[in-house]
């Protein structure tokens, strides 16, 4: 089983690969059939085109032989996708514009597929890099009567600290104000982004700062900052300026 | 010189090719010849499917091809039966004589 799928497996790439052989030999092998039939009737007292001629019609329809030659080779499927590939190619080249156009247009689907998509994979599918991402939520305030659009009304202290006092649902919480910083140096000016927090910044994200301490609930007035060269899209780090 | 030809029975044609090559590598010529030969000129092979025919034995790993020369030294591919070619002939033998056997028991009811 395994030496005959082994087997026609040999011949197909054969026929695929050294097709020109393969169809020269064909072509030799029926000839030389006809050559000996002739070569029978001569030899029985026929004259050479009454010999030939009754050679060619016991055979039958050469072509017809070749054709059906060439169906038992199996690549018959393969043999014409190629040859239609070629064509394709060699009218493409023919165009050049439109297959300029095609390329393009190609070029910038792709392009723009894979940019979009590999955005909305970091932004929105990849999952935070802190220990149970799925159980970090963002809390807003919504204006119950509709308001701006986009914009939701301002988390004052005094609603955080009575969220932080009331709530039984959250095992921490912390309250997020970004801010920005300019960073002097003696070569440079820079500016940072950071945030201000309050005390339980770092539990609720479960990470300590990369410099610096963390904010305990008792110094929740220091403020911390935003390494720039190391924010990632979702993006906390924190460094000490 | 005509020949009362009998149509062979499908598949029939690779067990004859199978067994035409069980003594020595014959080209297709010499095979469609011997064949007609053996059977005392009642057996004419159809020669457009003789070489479809070797050639899907050829594909199935039964038999094996190789160029060689003829008596008057021209070029001709020769056919030899390969190892799994011997089996594959032995079994469809059998099954051959096994049908025939069934066949002429029914014909012979009544």
């Amino acid at each position: 089983m395994i030496a005959e799928l082994w087997a026609d497996l040999r011949y197909r790439m054969r026929a695929l690969v050294h097709r020109s052989d393969v169809e020269r030999e064909l072509d030799q092998e029926l000839a030389f059939h006809v050559t000996q039939a002739t070569a029978k009737y001569l030899a029985l007292g026929l004259t050479p085109p009454e010999a030939r001629r009754r050679a060619l019609l016991e055979f039958g329809s050469v072509d017809n032989a070749k054709e059906e030659s060439r169906d038992r080779r199996g690549t018959a499927l393969l043999e014409t996708t190629l040859g239609d590939l070629r064509y394709a190619i060699r009218s493409l080249l023919m165009h050049p514009g439109f297959t300029a156009g095609v390329v393009l247009t190609l070029a910038l689907g792709i392009g723009a597929n894979t940019a979009v998509f590999s955005l909305i994979e970091s932004v929105l599918l990849n999952p935070l890099p802190y220990p149970q991402p799925d159980r970090i939520v963002s809390l807003a305030l919504i204006d119950p009567r509709g308001g701006v659009p986009g914009a939701s009304p301002a988390v004052t202290d005094r609603d955080f600290a009575v969220w932080q006092h009331d709530s039984r649902s959250f095992t921490a919480l912390a309250a997020f104000n970004g801010s920005a910083a300019v960073l002097t140096d003696v070569a440079q000016v820079e500016e940072v982004s950071g945030a201000d927090v309050s005390g339980d910044f770092f539990t609720v994200f479960g990470v300590a700062p990369i410099k610096g301490r963390a904010l305990t609930p008792a110094a929740a007035s220091l403020r911390r900052f935003e390494d720039k060269s190391l924010t990632s899209t979702s993006g906390a780090r924190l460094s000490l300026s | 010189m005509t020949h009362t030809r009998l149509d062979l029975p499908q598949g029939t044609l690779d067990l004859l090719i199978l067994k035409a090559l069980t003594l020595e590598p014959m080209h297709g010529w010499a095979i469609s010849e011997r064949l007609h030969q053996v059977s005392k000129a009642t057996l004419q092979v159809p020669q457009g499917s003789l070489y479809p025919a070797l050639h899907r034995l050829e594909r199935r790993g039964w038999i094996k091809a190789a160029w060689g020369t003829s008596d008057h030294n021209r070029k001709a591919k020769y056919y030899a039966l390969t190892a799994a070619g011997r089996k594959q002939l032995a079994s469809d033998a059998e099954e051959w004589a096994r049908l025939t056997a069934a066949v002429a028991l029914i014909l012979r009811m009544d």
